[in-house]
């Protein structure tokens, strides 16, 4: 059984509603599929406005969609009550692209991710604390950052602490939309490590959001690069091979025929 | 500490002036029983229209109550009434907006659907309209300018509520499997505040004016009690004779209100929040 299948998700943005007009309809994702198994990856290619981080947002559960069904460990997120799906989440966690934005600029980076445990996981003070310096230490932060706010970090350390917060959980999958992309190189580079080590440490299945080809091509300094792009890349792209769901509706499919708009689904076994 | 604040006032003579002049009203507000000299509403016919004596600083009314006594007592009625309409105003802008914000929907079309009704009426009128439903007195006055504050808190709070709703942190509050509760009580709410705080600076200007107003209509508080702009009301009768009777509470309504607007002026610059909506 997969972990996370997406079964024919059909989407659209309505326009403001209006007295006088006909509502617009902007479709989105028309019919996607694609199925992740537990510890395997995939990436999510596509350029901007292809419908990449509304598909995340319908994975995650944040966004219903008008048709078409994820199923996450055997169970239809949209079709379980509130409580069985917010029992479900803690499986299923997120990284965003905007580290600011991502995090409540009033809260210390030990209350940011002390929020996941608390609402989860009953540990005493003491507890909670060793938790959190626990996963500053895996994320590469130190114990002197507890206190900190968001202003005082960098994007990088703050996309380290959204990373810790998503670990908090110890979830089976995380969703990382666009989660490098706002950062410089190096710090992409140290950040992508970072995520290889995490998955190889706890078995992590990732949905690598991205619509980076060219300056990711340029460079592969780490593996999870490495693999998905010279590994795989033109070769599931073109050759409809296994686990690639490339039949994802005409938006996709036009995008698709330029190779520096190249959209679509690729799906690599690590 | 003390070189901190001068940095921080650095420049800001005026916000620092306004300040201290609000301060010292809102001491005066609070220890007026302790430093007022005389009574303020103790009648003695015999003393009326003094001028200024070492017993009576600012003189005596047509009455013959102590001016400077009646001032200051008048601070704590205006400053008190118009923090209460405030914090109860804020109040209940709070609940509705966040209500309306955050569930959209039905429930947002008809609640803002109302505040615009109220608010297609300009404000003394309807102020005047509900003190004359319940009848004149300071109590009605103050439910009166509540139900119409509250309606420009709620459109605002509202408004931020939207589009906060949408940034990333409140989707990842909620993948962390905060409540609904958790999410406004945690994330929203603190927001929100701050910069609605604010906007209230000026809307205290605002309300100590409406209810001097109020007062002077013979609305608001009633006789004796002191309040300036219903002192203001009393000394017209004595404008020849007499023009210091309306001279000093109107100094005073003067002082308050333009210390809450530069405050709150200079404030929304620094936090950029436009006045109202």
């Amino acid at each position: 059984m997969s972990l996370l299948e997406v079964k024919d998700i059909t989407h659209s943005y309505g326009a403001s509603f209006s007295f006088w007009r006909k509502k617009e309809v902007k479709p989105v994702l028309s019919g996607v599929s694609l199925s992740i198994e537990e510890g395997t990856c995939l990436g999510l290619l596509g350029s901007s406005g292809a419908g990449k981080s509304t598909l995340g947002k319908v994975i995650l559960g944040l966004e219903k969609p008008q048709k078409g069904q994820v199923i996450f460990q055997g169970q239809d997120l949209y079709a379980m009550d509130a409580r069985s799906r917010q029992q479900m989440r803690r499986n299923l966690q997120v990284v965003f692209q905007d580290s600011y934005s991502s995090v409540n600029p009033r809260l210390t980076a030990e209350k940011i991710i002390a929020e996941p445990l608390e609402n989860y996981e009953k540990l005493s003070s003491t507890e909670q604390k060793r938790a959190i310096a626990n996963l500053l230490e895996q994320v590469g932060l130190s114990n002197g950052d507890m206190k900190k706010y968001p202003r005082e970090f960098s994007g990088g350390q703050l996309q380290r602490i959204n990373i810790a917060r998503a670990l908090a959980l110890k979830p089976k999958m995380i969703v990382l939309d666009e989660s490098v992309s706002s950062l410089d190189m190096v710090t992409q580079t140290t950040i992508l490590n970072l995520l290889q080590d995490l998955k190889t440490m706890h078995g992590l299945s990732y949905l690598f959001i991205t619509h980076d080809i060219r300056a990711t091509a340029l460079y592969r300094p780490c593996q999870l690069y490495d693999q998905f792009w010279c590994g795989f890349f033109f070769l599931y792209i073109f050759t409809n091979g296994v686990g690639i769901v490339f039949d994802t509706g005409a938006i996709w499919e036009l995008l698709s025929l330029h190779p520096s708009q190249l959209t679509g689904i690729m799906s690599f076994p690590w | 500490m003390i070189s901190r604040i001068r940095y921080t006032l650095k420049g800001k003579w005026a916000f620092a002036i306004c300040s201290l002049i609000l301060v010292v009203f809102f001491l005066v507000s609070i220890l007026v029983p302790w430093i007022a000299p005389n009574d303020p509403i103790q009648v003695n016919l015999a003393l009326k229209l003094m001028p200024p004596s070492l017993e009576y600083p600012l003189g005596t009314d047509q009455l013959g109550r102590c001016n400077l006594s009646r001032l200051l007592y008048g601070a704590r009625v205006s400053l008190g009434f118009a923090t209460l309409i405030f914090v109860a105003s804020l109040g209940i802008g709070l609940v509705v907006g966040t209500l309306a914000g955050f569930r959209g929907g039905w429930i947002d079309t008809l609640l803002m659907r109302f505040c615009d009704g109220i608010m297609a009426f300009p404000n003394l009128v309807l102020v005047l309209g509900i003190v004359g439903l319940l009848g004149p007195g300071l109590w009605q006055v103050v439910v009166a300018l509540m139900m119409v504050q509250w309606v420009y808190y709620a459109r605002m709070i509202r408004g931020m509520v939207v589009s906060m709703k949408e940034q990333n942190f409140i989707a990842a509050a909620r993948i962390s499997g905060s409540s609904n509760w958790k999410i406004i009580r945690r994330h929203l709410v603190p927001n929100v505040l701050p910069p609605i705080m604010v906007m209230g600076t000026l809307e205290m200007g605002w309300a100590i004016m409406d209810i001097s107003a109020l007062s002077f209509l013979g609305l608001g508080i009633q006789p004796p009690t002191p309040e300036w702009g219903a002192m203001i009301h009393e000394g017209t009768s004595f404008m020849r004779s007499n023009p210091e009777l309306m001279l000093y509470p109107g100094l005073m309504i003067l002082f308050v209100v333009i210390s809450f607007n530069i405050i709150g002026e200079s404030l929304s610059e620094q936090f950029g929040v436009k006045r109202r909506y």
